[in-house]
């Protein structure tokens, strides 16, 4: 190397530092200043969906950093409901009233069950809780015993409820209801009560109650609890035409009505649709339980054996226990997960000594003179169908023989259409538009003979907007919705930490009473442990977040936040080379998210928050803000 | 009396410091000594209005010297403990004793002639009528060089690497 | 006392207080304590000059958080390490490792003496007056020296090593340098050499400056020359055990020495006081600063030689350049007294351009490493 390259380095070194005088120093003074960096910049974005977001600020909580900095507006939303409310079909804020069950307000709990069903005492009995499927807790440890906290809260009502609610004046329209079932009792509650409309609810049955209380066990609830619901309606002046059988809802119409209510529900199990099923002791579930919870005597052998996985499947294997078989077992041609069926329920058919045959599907029954053979072939698990569960498919050649004395098929129900309904039919249900409303005008069908067989939830939500369409067709506003108690006003605030907490124990009457009598299986909760279970609920929901705010200059996106949040609301997308905003100060804000949408999106394992990844990254002060 | 005070005072440092070099068996320490040595010694220098030599004295004795000791001594080993006993110990004393003789000698029987007149200020330009001027010591200093160029080269020859 | 006050006259003649009987104690106490006031008070802004300058030529801010602009920031420091234990090794030899700050630090202060702040304002006007900053210069190695030995650290005694030989090699051309500027002045003397200087020595001693710059970077232990505290080499050198105050004064001795060395380029080469219309001790002053500023410039530009180069540098770069510019100076000023400056300076300047141009030729860079 020639020695003037020295002389060269020296000088050309010197003046690059004396050049370096002249320049802005690259020091960044953070927090005076902030970092103008290019638009490209490598790295990750970090991205917020609202619509996930149910305010818990476990992701603020979580940052070692503090970058994250949510602003919330008081009480909770309409629009950002908690996963529990927006799971209820019927959309009860469970995340209210457990929160006010923490207080031990009871009657208070009640009131906010009773602003968007008139059944507390039967959901909180029987219900087949969503919500409790969706709770946030569920992804800690287990999720809060809801039903369980709402069966207390009725436990300990004392009406508070009545004192606030108002009826609305007499309108002079009168609405038929055909089925006095939950679906058509809750439409008969809210067309009373809020249209100010006279009802009639025809039955053929003797009693009010329809499914809940032909298909329901008195184990699982007992009558009188039925009854003082529906003593509530009856109070409103609803007139109750029990044994009628109504032929054609054209007559109704003809005879007076202004509009007419199908809701008939199904009443008829599907049939196995195997050879030798028209054997008389092959019984269908609400077949077998209908009589049974209507008091009659039923004769069954010591051997049965019940198809399917659902709740009906349960209840049947459970009253055949009560009714005293000796060997009960239920066949089910999935595994134990697909099972419909409320898992609390599997387990206590269990308990009680019925045995799971799963994976299993009786192929044919064979009768002969003193028992049944059932025929059934093993499955097993193929690809995922349509509905997420997967396909079962048989196994070729490995039949085996249940010898049994009776066979209860629970695999489904299906309504009884009378011949004079002249109505589009569509599955075997009567087809009913977004507004409830039938072909014919004027009549309207809600619960199970329009759904299909559900649950007795989903049948009071479709019961609910029923009455809406039918107030909105007799002239009303159609808005159903009331306020029984007045709203929260303490401040909530997020849980800084979560202790790993179990549920609170269900107690249970003991094996013996259970197998044999139709008492009351499980016990209700005292106050303390009601509390108890009730301050499990992480609050997610009831804090509206209006803006979330991350501090960029902050952040080394160590990702801790995403991994704490349980709705999937904050994502990290792909960044690298797409990463096309400054990364100042990204301030996530609700108003902003459907504003910009030049910016190209990306979102790698959130495709569905697409649309809302642009505008998440608000430029405070970047050339960017378009 | 002010410099007869600084003369006793720099003349008790020298002396007991001298004393030390010797005493001390810690080598460093030792050498330490014979700086805090050469300094008094250039102090005695400055009371005598000899600023050149006081100056001289330090930058060679004190900046070259003293220090050249000091680096010699931490390439030996032992620093701490002196050097130990060995068999040199009787023709040492006799040298030692012969040269304390000889200069004991010497110092008594001169005659110390004192000078009447005052001391040259500025020095700088004396000494170099002294040393390069007409009747100087140009020979001695230029044999001096000399002497130092052979030194070097003698130095670099003992370095270079085969 | 008579004899003290002719002492006191002939040290410094034009000071008002010079002819009173106690001048000569006034005269002493006056200016010590304004030296070592000056020295201590320049170090803390030094210190910050520095730090702030050698930010900006690497394109950083330097402190900026305590008090405006960070100038709070060695008033901090200084609290924090005044406040700092002081741990002494166990194996260290103690007493030594006591006093090598001292050592260190006195002869620096003690170099301020003979510096004039204006004609004849100094506190001691000695004939000799160069010498005796060479003289006490090297006393600080000593100090250097002390403190790598005591520690009892195989780092400290290396960099002590490094220290010696850098030290001694770098002396010669130091002197020498400064030889053609007495030359041309015709006195030892500080005051005189800056009264002489109508025309600052460096436009007459371009080589001269040259040598002298390079070779007190050197000796102060500055970049390019930094080897004794080599951090990737010898993690922090000499003072690497020290902590506390007895660090705190090796940090003000560096500073201090880079502030007497530029004290002394810009007496010796730069005209010192001298100056228009500014008062002298202003012009002083700033050329201090100049002259700081531009030691940190090479600072924060130019990397560390390798202690074979540093040596090779001295010995066979400067050394012969010094004494080719004595040669030089010399011939013109017996031969030739009437050379006008102009000539003067342009043949030395040619002198140092073309040496560096031959000898570029010679001198092959890399070679082989000589270990020390």
């Amino acid at each position: 190397m020639p020695f003037s390259r020295f002389g060269e380095g020296i000088t050309r070194g010197m003046a690059i530092t004396l050049s370096h005088l002249a320049k802005k120093p690259v020091t960044l003074r953070y927090p005076e200043e902030r970092l103008n960096v290019s638009r490209r910049i490598r790295g990750t974005e970090l991205g917020w969906s609202p619509d996930n977001c149910s305010g818990c600020l476990l992701c603020q909580d979580s940052c070692p950093h503090e970058c994250i900095q949510i602003e919330v507006s008081g009480n909770r939303s309409e629009e950002l409901p908690a996963p529990c409310t927006s799971a209820c079909p019927a959309n009860v804020d469970a995340a209210r009233y457990v929160s006010l069950l923490e207080e031990g307000k009871a009657s208070e709990a009640v009131a906010v069950v009773r602003e968007r069903i008139p059944f507390p005492v039967v959901c909180a009995y029987v219900c087949a809780h969503p919500c409790e499927s969706k709770c946030t807790r569920g992804d800690l440890d287990e999720p809060v015993a809801i039903r369980m906290l709402k069966r207390y809260a009725v436990d300990n009502d004392k009406g508070l409820w009545k004192s606030n609610a108002k009826n609305a004046t007499p309108s002079g329209k009168k609405v038929a209801i055909i089925g006095a079932g939950p679906a058509g009792l809750t439409a008969a509650y809210y067309l009373a009560r809020k249209g100010g409309h006279s009802i009639t609810v025809f039955d053929d049955l003797s009693q009010p109650g329809g499914m809940v209380r032909v298909g329901i066990p008195d184990y699982r609830l007992p009558k009188h609890l039925l009854d003082r619901d529906i003593d509530e309606i009856k109070q409103l002046g609803v007139i109750f035409k029990m044994n009628t059988y109504i032929e054609s809802p054209e007559q109704l119409i003809k005879d007076g009505f202004d509009a007419v209510l199908i809701s008939i529900g199904a009443h008829s199990s599907s049939r196995l649709k195997v050879p030798g099923d028209d054997d008389p002791r092959v019984l269908g579930g609400v077949e077998f339980l209908r009589p049974v919870n209507l008091g009659q005597k039923v004769e069954i052998g010591d051997r049965v054996v019940v198809v399917g996985g659902g709740n009906t499947a349960m209840d049947a294997a459970r009253t055949a226990v009560r009714l005293g078989a000796k060997d009960v077992s239920i066949v089910y041609r999935r595994s134990r997960a697909e099972m419909p069926a409320a898992h609390e329920e599997i387990e206590d058919a269990e308990t009680e000594g019925v045995k799971m045959r799963l994976l299993a599907n009786p192929s044919k029954i064979i009768s002969e003179n003193k028992s049944l053979k059932v025929e059934c072939l093993k499955m097993r698990l193929g690809p995922p169908d349509d509905s997420g569960r997967r396909r079962p498919e048989p196994i070729e050649g490995s039949e085996f023989i249940l010898e049994v004395d009776n066979v209860i098929a629970a695999i489904g129900q299906k309504p009884v259409i009378p011949e004079g309904f002249n109505f589009e039919q569509e599955w075997g249900n009567i087809k009913v538009g977004d507004d409830m409303q039938t072909s014919v005008s004027g009549v309207f069908s809600a619960g199970d003979c329009a759904t299909g067989a559900a649950t007795i939830i989903e049948g009071i939500a479709g019961a609910r907007r029923a009455a809406q369409s039918i107030d909105k067709y007799l002239g009303g506003t159609g808005d159903i919705s009331e306020s029984l108690v007045s709203d929260y006003n303490g401040q909530i605030t997020g849980k800084n930490t979560i202790f790993y907490s179990p549920r609170q124990p269900l107690p249970m009457v003991d094996i013996k009473t259970r197998t044999t009598t139709f008492h009351g299986a499980e016990l209700g909760w005292d106050e303390s442990t009601a509390k108890e279970e009730a301050s499990r609920c992480l609050k997610c929901g009831q804090l509206e977040v209006t803006r979330y705010r991350l501090d960029g200059g902050k952040c080394i996106y160590c990702g801790l936040c995403l991994e704490a949040c349980n709705f999937n609301a904050l994502f990290m997308g792909r960044g690298y080379e797409r990463t096309t905003y400054l990364l100042q100060e990204t301030i996530l804000e609700k108003e902003e998210l459907t504003v910009n949408k030049k910016i190209q999106p990306s979102a790698y394992h959130h495709p569905e928050m697409e649309n809302n990844l642009p505008a998440q990254t608000l430029l405070v002060e970047g050339k960017l803000k378009a | 009396m002010g410099l007869q005070i600084a003369f006793w005072v720099l003349a008790l440092i020298a002396v007991g410091s001298s004393a030390g070099v010797i005493l001390q068996k810690n080598l460093f320490r030792a050498a330490l000594l014979l700086v805090v040595c050469f300094l008094a010694s250039a102090g005695i220098f400055v009371t005598l209005s000899a600023d050149f030599l006081a100056a001289v004295q330090v930058i060679i004795n004190v900046g070259a010297v003293a220090i050249l000791i000091i680096m010699s001594i931490m390439l030996t080993r032992e620093v701490t403990r002196g050097s130990p006993s060995n068999r040199l110990g009787a023709p040492a004393f006799v040298i030692s004793a012969l040269i304390v003789f000889i200069l004991v000698f010497s110092i008594l029987t001169t005659a110390w002639p004192i000078s009447g007149a005052e001391p040259a200020q500025p020095t700088t330009s004396v000494l170099a009528q002294i040393l390069i001027g007409d009747p100087g010591f140009i020979l001695i200093i230029q044999m001096s060089a000399i002497l130092l160029l052979s030194t070097i080269i003698g130095a670099i020859v003992l370095m270079k690497e085969k | 006392m008579p004899e003290l006050i002719t002492v006191g006259a002939a040290i410094s003649p034009n000071l008002p207080w010079s002819d009173w009987q106690f001048g000569f104690w006034i005269h002493l106490l006056i200016f010590g304590i304004g030296i070592i006031s000056l020295l201590l008070g320049s170090v803390i802004i030094f210190i910050w000059l520095e730090r702030r300058l050698v930010g900006r030529f690497q394109r950083r801010l330097g402190p900026n958080r305590a008090g405006p602009l960070g100038l709070l920031q060695s008033v901090a420091d200084v609290i924090k390490i005044l406040t700092k234990e002081d741990i002494v090794p166990s194996r260290a030899d103690k007493l030594i490792f006591w006093i090598a700050p001292i050592v260190a630090f006195t002869p620096v202060v003690l170099m301020l003496a003979v510096v004039p702040v204006a004609d004849g304002a100094l506190l001691a006007d000695l004939n000799i007056g160069i010498l005796f900053v060479i003289a006490i210069s090297s006393i600080t190695a000593l100090g250097v020296f002390m403190a790598g030995w005591a520690s009892y650290n195989k780092y400290s005694i290396l960099s002590a090593m490094r220290t010696v030989a850098q030290l001694v090699s770098y002396e010669m051309p130091l002197i020498l340098s400064m030889v053609g500027v007495v030359i041309i002045a015709g006195s030892l003397s500080l005051n005189d050499i800056v009264k002489t200087q109508t025309v600052p020595f460096i436009v007459l001693q371009p080589a001269g400056f040259f040598i002298f710059f390079i070779a007190s970077l050197a000796e102060i232990n500055r970049t390019p020359f930094d080897l004794l505290e080599a951090d990737s080499e010898l993690v922090a050198g000499y003072n690497i055990e020290y902590s506390g105050m007895k660090f705190a004064t090796f940090y003000l001795t560096e500073y201090c020495e880079a502030i007497v060395l530029s004290t002394l380029a810009a007496t010796i080469f730069l005209g010192g006081w001298q100056g228009p219309w500014l008062p002298p001790i202003v012009w002083l002053l700033l050329k201090i600063g100049i002259v700081f500023c531009f030691i940190v410039w090479i600072r924060s530009t130019l990397p560390r030689l390798r202690i074979d180069q540093v040596m090779g540098f001295a010995w066979k770069f400067l050394l012969p350049l010094a004494i080719l510019n004595i040669f030089v100076t010399s011939i013109f000023v017996a031969l030739w007294p009437e050379t006008p400056a102009w000539l003067m300076g342009l043949t030395n300047l040619a002198i140092l351009v073309a040496y560096i141009l031959f000898w570029s030729k010679l001198f092959k860079p890399g070679g082989k490493a000589v270990a020390v």
